[in-house]
C-alpha cells in the first residue's frame, strides 16, 4: 500500500520458509559448524569452514517452480508461450533465412509489398521481409531485455542485501539514495543516458540495466533486514558463523523465490523500456531492430493500409509483456512477495 | 502527527536535494558534451573552450551547482542547447507545455475513477463469479500492455475501420496556452482529444480496479463489518455506509502515486497523438539531443513524484486514524 512506498520498506514482511531456513541449519550443524564446535577445532576460522552440499535454495527454487506452474494451468500457458517465442526468434531464422542487415541489396525493389509467397508477411518500409525482421528484432527485445534484467536483478540484490544486513548509518545512506532515483521516472533517465552515449545493443543493456535496480535493491534490502534477525542467522552467528557466511548461504537462499519472481517482472520491464525508445523512434539504429522499434511508423502504416506492418508484431509483443507479467504475477502470489505497485 | 508531518516534510526536502545533484550532474559530468552537441562533433578544442567559457561549463562545479540551484529557485531552468532552438528559455517551454499535459491526465484520470471505483467494487460483490473472472482478465491483458499498443488499437478500431475519431489531435491545439487553456480547448474539440483521453483512461482503470477489488474483499473481512452484521444493519448500508467508506481509502492515497506513472506515459500518448505537451517536448527534445529540456523536464516530474508521494502519506494520516496515532508508518 502507498504509505509504505517512501521508507526504506521496513514494512515490506519479509517472505521467510521455514523449509529452507530449517533445512540449511540442520545442514550448517551438520556438515560445519556443529563440527567446529564440538570436536578440536582445529581450524575454526569462517573461512575454511567445510560447505558441502548444504545449499539448499537453489535446488528448491526449481521444485518450487514446478509446483507453481503445476497448479496454475494459465502460468504454465505462459510459459510454453514464451517457449515459442524464443523458438521463433533464435531458430527460426535457420529455417527461414532472410537479408536483414544490407539495405543496399533492395535497390529497384517496391517497399512495404503485401504478403506474397516470396515474403509470407510482407516487407517493410524499408524493404526488409517482415516475418524474418520480427525474428531479428524479437532476438534484440529478448537478449536485450534478458541481459539488462540479470544486471539490475545483480545489482540491485547485493546492493539491498548490502544494506539490509549492515544496516545503520550506512543503510540510510544507500536508501536515501533509492529514495532518490526512485523519484525520478525510469524513462527519462534513460533518454538522458542514451542522448550523451548513443545507442546500440550494448550500450541498451548497460543504460537499462543500471538504470533499473533500485526497486529491486529496496525489495532485497527488506529481506536482509528481516531475515537477519531470525533464529536461524542468530544461531550461525552464535556458533561464530561470519557474515559472508550468514548473507551466502542464508539470506540469498531465502530470497531466492523473491529474486525469481522480481527477475521476472525486471525481464518484463526491460523489454518494454527498449520498445518504448524504439517507439519513440529513439531506440536501436537501423538496420538493428527490436519490436518496439518496428512499431514505431505504425499509425501511418495502419492508414496507408499496411496491416502487416503493424498486428503481428503488435499480437506477438503484447502476448510475450502479457506472458512474462502473468507469470510474474504468478509466482509473487505463490511465494508471497510484497511487491509494490504491482 | 506534527512530528510526522516534519519528519516527511524533512525527508521529502533531501530527496528533492539529491534529485537536483542528479539532473545538475548528468550534463555537467560529461564536460564538453553540451558543448559538442551544440557545435557539432568536429568542433575544435578551442571552439568548445570558449563555448565552456561563455556557458560558465568551465567554473569549478560547485560554483555550477550553486548557480543551477540559484536559478532554479528563480524558475529559471536555463536555455535550450540544441543546434535548432539554441538559447530558447526552458522554463517558456515547458510552461508553455506542461497545462496540457496536467489537464489531459487529470480528466482521464477522473474519467477512470468514476469507471474503476464502482467496477472494482461490484467486481468484489459477484467475487470468483464469471463476471468478476473476465472482468479480472481484460484489466490484467489492458493493465500490462504497453500504452502504445493500446493506443495502436484503438487508433485501428475508432479510427482507421469506424472512422469516428481522428488519429491525431488537431494542430490547433498548439495555441492552446495559458493555465487553463487546454482545458477550454478540450471542450471546444472533445472529439480531437478523445482517444488519448481513452487510452490513458483505459490504463489507469486497471491500476484503481484492481486495487479496488482488493481492497472491498479486504475491507469485508474485517471485525467491524461482522459486528455491523451482528447489529443488524442492512445489505445496502453495510456495503456502502462501513465497507466502501473504508475501502476507498487505499484509492485515494494511490492518486499521488499514480502521477509519475501518467507523466511516463504521456511520452508515448503524447508522441503518438500530436498532442503539444510535456512527453512530446521531451521527445522531441530527445532527438534533436536537448539536454536542458530533458533535465528540466526530469526533475520537474521528479518533483511531481515527491509531491505526490507526500501527499499520498498524508492523505493517509489523515483518513487512518491508526497512523496518525502511532507516528509510525
Amino acid at each position: 500500500m502507498s504509505h509504505m512506498n517512501n521508507d526504506g520498506g521496513d514494512n515490506f514482511v519479509g517472505r521467510y520458509d521455514p523449509a529452507t531456513a530449517t533445512q540449511n541449519f540442520v545442514a550448517d550443524m551438520n556438515a560445519g559448524l556443529a563440527h567446529d564446535m564440538l570436536a578440536d577445532s582445529e581450524a575454526p576460522q569462517h573461512g575454511v569452514l567445510p560447505s558441502g552440499g548444504e545449499v539448499a535454495g537453489t535446488g528448491n527454487l526449481f521444485v518450487q517452480m514446478v509446483r507453481v506452474f503445476r497448479q496454475n494451468k494459465v502460468a504454465l500457458f505462459c510459459v510454453g508461450l514464451l517457449v515459442f517465442i524464443v523458438l521463433f526468434c533464435f531458430v527460426g531464422p535457420y529455417l527461414y533465412s532472410t537479408n536483414q542487415t544490407d539495405l543496399t541489396a533492395f535497390l529497384g525493389d517496391t517497399c512495404s509489398a503485401a504478403p506474397s509467397w516470396k515474403h509470407p508477411l510482407g516487407t517493410d518500409a524499408s524493404c526488409f521481409d517482415m516475418l524474418g525482421r520480427m525474428m531479428i528484432g524479437g532476438q534484440a527485445s529478448l537478449t536485450v531485455g534478458f541481459l539488462a534484467a540479470m544486471l539490475a536483478v545483480g545489482v540491485g540484490v547485493v546492493y539491498g542485501v548490502i544494506a539490509g544486513y549492515r544496516g545503520g548509518a550506512l543503510d540510510a545512506v544507500m536508501m536515501r539514495f533509492i529514495d532518490v532515483m526512485l523519484s525520478i521516472p525510469g524513462l527519462f533517465l534513460i533518454l538522458a543516458v542514451t542522448t550523451i552515449f548513443g545507442r546500440n545493443r550494448t550500450l541498451m543493456i548497460l543504460v537499462i540495466g543500471l538504470l533499473g535496480w533500485f526497486g529491486t535493491s529496496r525489495l532485497l534490502r527488506a529481506e536482509a533486514l528481516t531475515l537477519r534477525e531470525r533464529e536461524f542467522a542468530q544461531a550461525v552467528r552464535s556458533m561464530g558463523g561470519g557474515s559472508r557466511r550468514i548473507v551466502q548461504h542464508h539470506i540469498i537462499p531465502n530470497s531466492i523465490s523473491t529474486i525469481a519472481t522480481v527477475a521476472t517482472f525486471a525481464i518484463g520491464d526491460a523489454i518494454f523500456a527498449l520498445a518504448g525508445l524504439g517507439f519513440l523512434g529513439i531506440g536501436l539504429m537501423l538496420p538493428d531492430t527490436d519490436w518496439g522499434s518496428m512499431l514505431n511508423a505504425s499509425t501511418d502504416a495502419i492508414f496507408l493500409g499496411y496491416w502487416w506492418q503493424v498486428y503481428p508484431v503488435a499480437i506477438l509483443f503484447l502476448a510475450l509483456i502479457i506472458s512474462f507479467n502473468y507469470i510474474g504475477d504468478a509466482l509473487r502470489d505463490a511465494f508471497e512477495v510484497r511487491l509494490r505497485e504491482r | 502527527m506534527v512530528a510526522y508531518l516534519f519528519r516527511r516534510i524533512w525527508q521529502g526536502i533531501i530527496v528533492l536535494f539529491g534529485v537536483s545533484i542528479v539532473t545538475f550532474a548528468l550534463p555537467s559530468l560529461f564536460s564538453g558534451s553540451v558543448a559538442r552537441m551544440v557545435l557539432g562533433q568536429k568542433a575544435t578544442p578551442r571552439a568548445v573552450a570558449a563555448f565552456d567559457h561563455q556557458y560558465g561549463y568551465d567554473q569549478p562545479i560547485l560554483v555550477q551547482y550553486w548557480h543551477y540551484m540559484v536559478n532554479l529557485f528563480h524558475g529559471n531552468f536555463g536555455i535550450s542547447m540544441s543546434r535548432e532552438d539554441f538559447g530558447a528559455s526552458v522554463a517558456s517551454q515547458i510552461n508553455e507545455h506542461i497545462w496540457r499535459t496536467l489537464w489531459l491526465s487529470l480528466i482521464s484520470l477522473v474519467l477512470a475513477l468514476i469507471i474503476a471505483v464502482p467496477l472494482g467494487l461490484y467486481q468484489a460483490i459477484k467475487r470468483n463469479s464469471k463476471f468478476d473472472y473476465s472482468v479480472t482478465a481484460a484489466v490484467f491483458i489492458i493493465y500490462s500492455a504497453p500504452v502504445f499498443l493500446l493506443a495502436i488499437f484503438l487508433i485501428s478500431i475508432f479510427s482507421f475501420w469506424l472512422h469516428w475519431l481522428p488519429p491525431l489531435v488537431p494542430e490547433s491545439a498548439l495555441e492552446a496556452t495559458g493555465v487553463f487553456g487546454p482545458l477550454l480547448y478540450m471542450f471546444a474539440h472533445p472529439t480531437g482529444v478523445l482517444l488519448p483521453i481513452m487510452v490513458v483512461t483505459g490504463g489507469s482503470i486497471g491500476y484503481f480496479s484492481r486495487y479496488m477489488r482488493g481492497s472491498v474483499l479486504d475491507t469485508l473481512v474485517q471485525d467491524y463489518i461482522r459486528t455491523a452484521k451482528a447489529k443488524g444493519a442492512s445489505g445496502r448500508r453495510l456495503l456502502f455506509k462501513h465497507a466502501f467508506r473504508n475501502a476507498i481509502i487505499p484509492i485515494v492515497t494511490i492518486l499521488g502515486l499514480i502521477l509519475p506513472g501518467l507523466f511516463g506515459g504521456a511520452l508515448f500518448i503524447e508522441t503518438i497523438f500530436n498532442y503539444p505537451g510535456m512527453g512530446l517536448l521531451t521527445v522531441q527534445a530527445t532527438r534533436v539531443q536537448d539536454l536542458p529540456v530533458i533535465m528540466a523536464a526530469t526533475l520537474i516530474i521528479a518533483v511531481t513524484t515527491v509531491i505526490g508521494n507526500f501527499l499520498s502519506d498524508l492523505g493517509i494520516a489523515i483518513l487512518d486514524p491508526r497512523i496518525r496515532l502511532t507516528g509510525k508508518r
